[in-house]
């Protein structure tokens, strides 16, 4: 009963009104940060933070939702990064075509892998997934045609929306990445609710009982892979495009499809938000160490993978639902307080003494 | 009338253990038969195999005369045959609701519809009071009545119910046994696995039984009480617990 | 004779791959938990004996007791202050707090010794011998002798010791272990410990004539995953035959098709193995 009354009282009392009015000043603080903030640094922070919550919620997709833990994201980044680069160096395709082309080889990518990885259970395929992804990396390292362990540069091109080349200014790469944000989470909005959404968590939640009920859940882990892995291509192209520079060890290594999947572990599997707040808190400080502490040379850029692993650990051991669990905690909290207080108010002189808490 | 379910010589090994021995039986339309027999006689594992989740050795089994033989768990599923499991598999994670949403979306793709239809079912199990509530949160009771709400939804012509009334208390097992006669009401025919004695000689029209994998016998309540070879399957499992 | 040389290469690797794998086994047969942190930690052991060995001027050879040691009771302390909070955790919870641990191993590693690849400054044990006619490098062959010890060693605490025996019994059924009065925290926190102190022997057995880098303990996990995996999941006989076979594939397709691709057959055997018998060839499934 208290319960009942206290999930009214903030979430349904704000809501309406307070909700568009939060979503209204979110969309005008986004559209006009790059306005506001015009040095390439807070630009460059928004953008990685963009893409990484992007990658995070791909990742999210099949790990979070529908539970197949990969630690070989990396795979459909670097097919992404690598088909548009390729394609544009040698046949001269805009990257915007070679973002389609390698979204469609991440599916073949999928089937492949997905196939027969997905009869594998828990830390089975999680191992699978690293040896997939390494050797992925170790095949394009010795690839000369895909530039081998020195990578390749993407041409220069004259800058404009045509060419996904901007030389002057990060401002479209920062819109371009935001869009890419809210395709992913749109979408993911949009499975939360739908058949899928629903098949995705029972078959995180018990795959056996999920086929009790009819489900076919290789097909559903593989749409999950798909839709995921697409999205994770996608990034792949736009990191090609913003760095305009690709080689194995930015684009294919094991480090990436860990931090990938750190981003959304740490904001919270599973939940819509997770992988956002994920982003907004690691890459700051990621970013952060990185700048303030680059007069260290190649120690300077392992802070904050410190701060990762011990946050990691932390989390897992303590909430494992991630800073979305703490944040629902902390809400909760405050929400069976103000209700207390309501509570207490409605009933000055009633008799009835109720516990605390009816649950 | 031909048979809703027919098992023809259906056997399952495991290396050398016969769990199912060439065992043959009919399920009728519209009644409540159940399945008993000692401790490792075979009764789960003869629910796996028809539930898809085991692939008989050999044998044939046909589901209103179509055979549904090593047919995989959810195309199973699909032809009208859902179950509940000996150890409770429900969603830990899902709400009540959700879980009974699971079931109901296989034969709709509206999640609209399907939580129409779960909260409809979870109505009639008596569950709706509960539906927010996070599956883990429940009572065992609460969450067997969930299990077996969650199968109701996919619209089966044919239940399973694995033993749903281990670990309930008297007025808990009488609640599930008055669920399960509703359950027929609404024209779905019901196979049980049950331990529980009393409930399963008043709730069944049927009773099978089941020993070393074997069927031993296959008769109405009254006479299955008084059947020589059944009494001795379950004294010599006493002996055997008592020693 | 160059395959010949390249076989034997191959079996002396593997035999460190075997201890390495041995522990990793023994911590999933226990418990069904994954170490990723695994290579972490033979990372410590590596710098551990190369700081003994540049600041003390202690020979790896005679630091090995210490760090087996301090391994061992760095492996205890990870079992109650992480693994015992997880054991009921959902697996996600499971795999990241090792695999946590891991990047905060490495990357503290890459902080406080910086990226840079380093030797242990003339060890005790150099050069090679020539066996009728193979090269033969001492440091390896003292590594795989020092492996195959302390293998044979575990092999007999696990079958010949009541200790071990309880522990074996945790590992085959910890509820009825439980039932017959053995402390199931007691034995999986003895299992890290030991899992660790294999990783710790191995680690500076490797300091010899191994590069030590923050990263270097990474690749090694790997091969461990694959050669538990090939084994069977648990069984330490089997991660003693698969270290051998990863060492020989490892070494002939080096050989054979080129060293860049060496790593590939060795993720491949794993991929192909549990694609085709996923209990592995000594899995009790």
């Amino acid at each position: 009963m208290t319960q009942e009354l206290a999930r009214r009282s903030i979430s349904e009392n704000l809501s309406r009104w307070g909700k568009v009015l939060l979503g209204v000043i979110l969309a005008a603080f986004l559209l006009g940060y790059p306005f506001v903030f015009t040095g390439p640094f807070p630009q460059h922070l928004m953008i990685r933070i963009f893409l990484f919550a992007a990658l995070a919620q791909a990742w999210n997709i099949l790990g979070g939702y529908c539970g197949q833990i990969s630690l070989g994201h990396a795979v459909f980044f670097g097919i992404g990064a690598y088909t548009s680069t390729i394609l544009l160096i040698y046949w001269h395709l805009s990257p915007w075509l070679g973002m389609v082309v390698g979204v469609l080889l991440s599916l073949v990518a999928t089937l492949l892998i997905g196939y027969p990885t997905f009869r594998l259970a828990g830390h089975y395929f999680a191992i699978a997934t690293i040896a997939v992804g390494e050797i992925a990396r170790v095949l394009v390292t010795n690839w000369p045609f895909a530039g081998g362990a020195v990578g390749l540069y993407v041409p220069l091109l004259p800058e404009g929306l045509r060419t996904f080349e901007f030389h002057t200014t990060k401002v479209p790469y920062y819109y371009i990445s935001l869009l890419l944000l809210l395709a992913v989470t749109t979408t993911t909005w949009f499975l939360e609710r739908s058949r899928a959404g629903y098949y995705f968590r029972a078959i995180k939640a018990d795959p056996d009982a999920a086929r009790s009920l009819g489900i076919p859940i290789h097909r559903y882990k593989l749409l999950a892979l798909a839709i995921s892995g697409a999205f994770t291509a996608m990034g792949g192209t736009f990191y090609a495009q913003y760095v305009l520079y690709i080689d194995p060890e930015s684009v294919l290594p094991l480090m990436l499809s860990v931090i990938i999947c750190l981003v959304a572990v740490l904001g919270g599997v599973g939940t819509l938000w997770g992988p956002i707040l994920g982003a907004l808190v690691l890459i700051p400080l990621s970013e952060g160490t990185r700048v303030y502490l680059a007069g260290m040379g190649g120690a300077g850029r392992a802070f904050d993978l410190i701060v990762y692993g011990a946050l990691i650990v932390l989390m897992s051991v303590f909430e494992p639902t991630g800073l979305i669990g703490l944040w629902r905690r902390i809400q909760r909290a405050l929400e069976v307080r103000v209700s207390y207080a309501r509570l207490a108010a409605a009933r000055r002189g009633e008799q009835t003494v109720r516990g605390p808490g009816s649950q | 009338m031909p048979a809703l379910l027919r098992l023809e010589e259906v056997s399952k090994r495991f290396g050398g253990l016969v769990a199912n021995d060439r065992i043959s039986l009919e399920v009728q339309e519209g009644e409540i038969l159940g399945l008993i027999g000692p401790n490792g006689a075979g009764k789960t594992t003869l629910f796996h195999c028809i539930s898809g989740f085991y692939t008989p050795d050999s044998g044939r089994i046909f589901l209103r005369g179509q055979e549904i033989t090593g047919k995989s768990p959810e195309e199973i599923a699909q032809h009208g045959i859902a179950r509940t499991f000996q150890i409770v598999r429900i969603f830990k994670d899902l709400t009540v609701l959700d879980n009974t949403i699971v079931g109901a979306l296989l034969r709709t793709r509206s999640v609209q519809e399907a939580k129409k239809k779960a909260v409809q079912i979870l109505e009639f199990t008596g569950l709706k009071d509960k539906m927010d509530r996070l599956a883990a949160h429940l009572t065992i009771a609460d969450k067997k009545r969930l299990e077996l709400s969650r199968a109701l939804a996919t619209d089966p012509v044919l239940l399973l119910l694995d033993e749903t009334m281990a670990g309930l208390n008297p007025q808990e097992i009488k609640e599930a046994v008055d669920l399960i006669r509703a359950i027929r009401e609404r024209g779905i025919t019901v196979f049980v696995v049950e331990h529980v004695m009393e409930a399963i000689m008043t709730v069944c029209d049927r009773i099978i039984v089941l020993d070393y994998g074997r069927k031993i016998a296959d008769d109405v309540p009254a006479n299955i009480a008084t059947n020589e070879e059944v009494i001795k399957a379950y004294l010599g499992e006493r002996y055997h617990v008592a020693g | 004779m160059i395959l010949l040389q390249s076989v034997v290469n191959g079996v002396l690797l593997g035999l460190v791959y075997a201890l390495i794998a041995a522990g990793l086994s023994l911590i999933f047969g226990l418990m069904e938990i994954v170490n990723f942190a695994h290579g972490q930690f033979l990372m410590l052991a590596m710098y551990g004996a190369y700081w003994l060995a540049v600041l003390y001027g202690v020979d790896p050879l005679f630091s090995l007791p210490l760090w087996t040691i301090v391994l061992f009771l760095l492996g205890v302390a990870t079992y109650w202050l992480i693994i015992a909070r997880v054991l009921r955790a959902p697996m996600l919870a499971q795999i990241f707090s090792t695999f946590g641990l891991g990047v905060f191993l490495q990357s503290l590693a890459q902080f406080f010794w910086s990226p840079d690849f380093r030797l242990v400054p003339s060890p005790l044990v150099k050069g090679r011998i020539e066996i009728l006619g193979l090269f033969v490098g001492i440091p390896e062959l003292v590594a795989s002798l020092g492996a195959v010890i302390a293998f044979a060693l575990l092999y007999l605490f696990v079958t010949r010791t009541e200790t071990g025996r309880a522990l074996q019994a945790t590992s085959e059924d910890r509820e009825a272990a439980a039932l017959v009065g053995i402390d199931s925290h007691r034995m999986f926190a003895l299992g890290w410990g030991i899992g660790l102190a294999c990783v710790g022997i191995a680690g500076v057995l490797l300091s010899n004539f191994y590069y030590i880098f923050p990263e270097v303990g990474f690749p090694f996990a790997l091969i461990a995953y694959v050669a538990v995996a090939l084994g069977g999941f648990g069984s330490i006989p089997g991660a003693f035959v698969a270290g051998i076979i990863i060492g020989l594939v490892e070494v002939l397709s080096g050989l054979l098709i080129g060293p860049a691709y060496k790593y590939l057959f060795v993720f491949l055997v794993y991929l192909i193995v549990v694609f085709t018998r996923p209990q592995g060839l000594f899995g009790r499934y």
